[in-house]
């Protein structure tokens, strides 16, 4: 029994307890040395606004999780169960422990040493001004593989689950009554939630019995749609409200996936090891080193939680020590969920595939190949999630299948569709600002990138174009690279930070300055690979759409050896 | 009755505001010298005993400094800290120079006077005064957009008093009042002499303020030679060159046709 | 100090959940009222009003949210990246 959920669960959650405890607390002492006695940003530089020690570190610790957990922890193993769900899990478990929770915890304290500046900002001062612009291309990269990977994951469950998108939408009806009552009506915030987590519950049963049936391109124009709509709107509308209410799906999802499966007691049995090179990205045989940082990336490593923590929770920590709890101890929440998503797949996968009449369980062999192109009937991988995840909760808790089915792709997509709603937000201003060299030289040029709805519909367009061919095992490893290579950013400005600025003992270096240059060697192999090998294949399915990708790739590999470049410069300075 | 003259520099617009004042003369008339170059007193001065309305003659700088006094001695009142870190003893010095202060003084004396029963406006050069009513209607477009802003944040943040808004709101309601007196019961008249630059200034005044929806009845041609209209449905007064600077003269000249006017 | 209960975490927590975004927005919102009114005091070429006088003995907070657009200029793109989550 030592591959059943229980187990498994209980390892994850030791894993982590343990670390937390040895690698992290010698983190907080041997590198960044935290001291209480320091006053934190939000003490000394004190403003009553953004500058406010937090009420309690929970509470921050709760914040800063709700804003790093979405809907790529979910997916993202979801695929990679494809090599097996051993190799998925060691890679959240120790690319957490190891490099990602790193990450976290070190872009928050460098943040919070440095006045509760960003991330990139620090970047620009310790590396250089070159490092900050590349900062920006990345996210601007990024974001437009956001879109494209996130409609795409969107428009299939939509297609192939006609209650999701019902429920969608009347979970955004629920949310947009929601925001009325709490922002307009200035109704009583205890009263309003609970009218929320009803109408929540009813979008769901809504869902269940209004199903919409549309094919996977129709729903790609309504997300565009979306998009650009949702994001011209006064916040309070639809995207604070939304956001409100995620939080609670999220807490309550993490919450009843855990117990379930710790409850359940299942045997795992989807493959535990299938084969090192399962054929993941675009179905060519892909190697899991180097390429799994690329398809798993949020629930083990993220380049965007040094955003989240050096922009606003570090200007909030009110005890050095903290930091620790909410950046080291936050990833550890949000690569269980991940445990969670590969441990509910790989025990009820199975039971599901089987369900819905794919036998691909004959051999190890059988099952890498044919995984991926069985989910996509599901729903893809939010479909193979939401329903495993179902078959557990629904066993402990006795709640209804359908309904959980519902519920967990609802989860899912109201992350999904809060992020694209953000995404479009920030692309304007992104475009806009790297628009900013053209305003004397090509005035005309300058206008029209600044032209707000130019800004807007350009990353939009982009990114749904991109999802258009349904390809997401394509484009979803695309996403995952930009993130980490944000993610190489952050930690190469960090180890110059522990270097340079902390000096640090030249042994305690290490725990940044090895995980910063296997992220970057291997991002950096995995996007070549990726160049060369997936996307020719990908000509067949639309040439302008690989040459996009191409350019994009060739792109972030050429700013990653500039990036590389300025790092050493900046070591021997 | 309100009445603005208006015209080009040196054409006589003073004596004609005068004579202006000397027809509606009674207990509540004020003759308003808006030109920073006062020059009223020097035409009346030989005629004093006989004038029965009231001379004003503001003087800006002066004005100004009381304006930037109240608002320092209020500024210590209400124990502003950041006065110190700011120096703003130095920055009141400069504000005086700051663009738009001249405008906003002659707003001010315009607001002051206008409630008066028969009020006779002599204003500055026309560019000045053009900026003036200029001033006047952005600036009520201005204090209405950030009175919205104002209002969605004191909103947001469940706050009811607040003196910013207060004062933002008082001010519009001012100018929003005097707008509407401008337009309603104010008229105004110009003041030309016959040569080429200053038909070509009185053309550019009265297009603005008919485009403004201000009523220009009357146009005075001072030192005519001949007797020929340059403006369409506009009723003139043509002034002989050997009556220009007798504003009893040209007091009678006009006489009937304001009454007209008047009665109108 | 008494340590604060489970439940009163959570109420502070979704009560800040709620407002997060709807105060950044609000703060914004200050800052521009801020910038419209008394921009020439950080050195914008905006001219003095009478309004920005009359208003100035009162406007103690809304100095403040002029020097945060100081504070925050040279790491905008930051700090507006902090406030949304995107993965």
């Amino acid at each position: 029994m030592l591959f059943s959920t229980t187990v498994l669960i209980i390892i994850g959650l030791l894993i982590y307890v343990f670390f937390y405890h040895t690698y992290g607390k010698a983190l907080e002492r041997d590198v960044v040395r935290a001291d209480d006695s320091n006053p934190t940003p939000a003490h000394r530089l004190y403003d009553g606004v953004d500058y406010v020690p937090a009420v309690n570190k929970w509470v921050l610790f709760g914040h800063h999780f709700a804003s790093i957990a979405g809907a790529a922890p979910i997916v993202g193993p979801a695929i990679a169960m494809a090599w097996g769900f051993v190799p998925a899990l060691l890679w959240i478990w120790f690319g957490n422990v190891f490099v990602g929770a790193v990450h976290d915890y070190l872009a928050l304290s460098a943040s919070m040493r440095h006045d509760g500046k960003s991330i990139q900002w620090i970047a620009g001062k310790l590396m250089s001004d070159r490092t900050g612009k590349i900062f920006e291309i990345f996210i601007l990269f990024l974001l437009i593989l956001v879109v494209a990977a996130f409609s795409a994951i969107l428009g299939n469950i939509f297609h192939k689950q006609p209650a999701v998108p019902s429920a969608s939408l009347f979970f955004i009806i629920d949310a947009l009554i929601v925001g009325t009552m709490i922002y307009r009506l200035k109704i009583n915030l205890s009263f309003s939630t609970i009218v929320g987590l009803l109408l929540l519950a009813l979008s769901v049963f809504l869902g269940l019995k209004f199903p919409i049936n549309l094919p996977y391109k129709i729903w790609l124009l309504f997300l565009l749609l979306y998009i650009v709509i949702a994001s011209v709107m006064p916040v309070w509308i639809l995207l604070q409200p939304r956001d409100y209410l995620n939080a609670y799906i999220l807490w309550f999802g993490l919450f009843l996936g855990g117990i379930a499966l710790l409850f359940v007691a299942r045997k795992m049995v989807l493959p535990a090891f299938t084969s090192f090179s399962a054929p993941v990205i675009n179905g060519k045989p892909s190697p899991f080193w180097p390429l799994i940082p690329l398809i798993i990336a949020c629930g083990s490593l993220s380049g965007f939680h040094s955003l989240v923590g050096s922009g606003t929770t570090s200007k909030q920590i009110d005890k050095e020590t903290d930091a620790l709890l909410i950046g080291y101890g936050g990833m550890f929440t949000e690569g269980f969920l991940s445990t969670i998503v590969v441990v509910s797949i790989g025990a009820f996968g199975g039971m599901v595939l089987l369900n819905a009449g794919y036998n691909i369980f004959r051999d190890a062999h059988t099952f890498s190949l044919k995984y991926l192109p069985a989910i996509k009937g599901l729903g893809g991988p939010v479909g193979i999630f939401a329903k495993t995840y179902a078959e557990a909760v629904s066993r402990v808790f006795h709640l209804s299948k359908h309904f959980i089915v519902v519920f967990a792709s609802l989860w899912v997509s109201a992350f999904a569709l809060t992020t694209l709603d953000t995404t479009n937000r920030i692309a304007r201003y992104v475009v806009s600002e790297l628009a900013e060299p053209l305003k004397n030289k090509k005035h005309t040029l300058y206008s029209i990138f600044s032209n707000r709805w130019v800004a807007s519909l350009i990353p939009a367009t982009l990114g749904i174009w991109l999802a258009w061919g349904g390809a997401w095992q394509v484009i979803w490893p695309a996403f995952g690279g930009a993130n980490q290579m944000l993610a190489s950013i952050a930690l190469l400005t960090a180890t110059l930070w522990v270097y340079k600025e902390l000096k640090v003992e030249r042994k305690y270096t290490y725990f940044v300055l090895i995980p910063a240059l296997f992220l970057w060697i291997t991002v950096t192999i995995a996007l070549l690979w990726y160049l060369i090998v997936a996307i020719p294949g990908f000509f067949s399915k639309g040439i302008a759409q690989a040459v996009i990708l191409i350019v994009f790739v060739a792109g972030m590999l050429i700013l990653n050896f500039l990036l590389i470049y300025d790092f050493k410069k900046a070591m021997n300075d | 009755m309100k009445v603005f003259v208006v015209g080009k520099g040196g054409v006589g617009k003073s004596t004609v505001c005068v004579a202006l004042a000397l027809i509606l003369q009674s207990k509540d008339t004020m003759l308003v010298s808006l030109d920073p170059a006062h020059n009223i007193s020097d035409i009346v001065k030989n005629h004093e005993v006989m004038l029965n309305f009231e001379i004003v003659e503001p003087d800006f700088e002066k004005e100004l400094s009381i304006y930037l006094k109240k608002l320092t001695d209020e500024m210590k009142r209400e124990s502003f800290r950041y006065l110190t870190v700011f120096n703003l003893e130095n920055l009141l010095d400069v504000l005086r120079y700051s663009p738009g202060t001249e405008e906003h003084m002659l707003l001010e004396n315009i607001k002051r006077y206008i409630d008066r029963r028969h009020v006779v406006f002599d204003t500055p050069p026309t560019g000045l005064f053009l900026k003036v009513l200029g001033l006047l209607d952005s600036s009520i477009l201005w204090m209405e957009k950030l009175m919205e802003l104002r209002q969605d944040i004191l909103e947001r943040k469940g706050i009811k008093e607040d003196p910013i808004l207060t004062i933002i709101e008082k001010r519009l309601k001012e100018y929003v009042k005097l707008k509407n007196t401008l337009q309603n019961e104010a008229i105004f008249i110009g003041v030309t002499t016959e040569d080429r630059l200053s038909l070509k200034e009185t053309e550019r005044i009265f297009g603005f303020l008919r485009k403004k929806g201000y009523s220009v009845p009357l146009l005075v041609v001072n030192r005519a030679k001949e007797k020929k209209v340059y403006l369409e449905g506009i009723k003139h007064v043509f002034i002989p060159e050997y009556h220009d600077r007798n504003p009893f003269e040209i007091s009678r000249k006009i006489h009937s046709l304001l009454k007209l006017e008047i009665q109108e | 100090m008494t340590k604060p209960r489970f439940i009163d975490i959570l109420r502070i927590f979704f009560k800040e959940r709620a407002y997060s975004i709807y105060d950044s927005e609000t703060l914004e919102k200050e800052k521009l009222f801020s910038f419209l009114l008394y921009g020439w005091m950080i050195g914008f070429p905006l001219p003095v009003t009478f309004l920005s006088l009359d208003t100035l003995p009162y406007a103690e907070k809304e100095l403040k949210k002029l020097f945060l657009i100081i504070r925050d200029m040279d790491d905008v793109f930051g700090s507006t990246l902090g406030k949304f989550d995107i993965d």
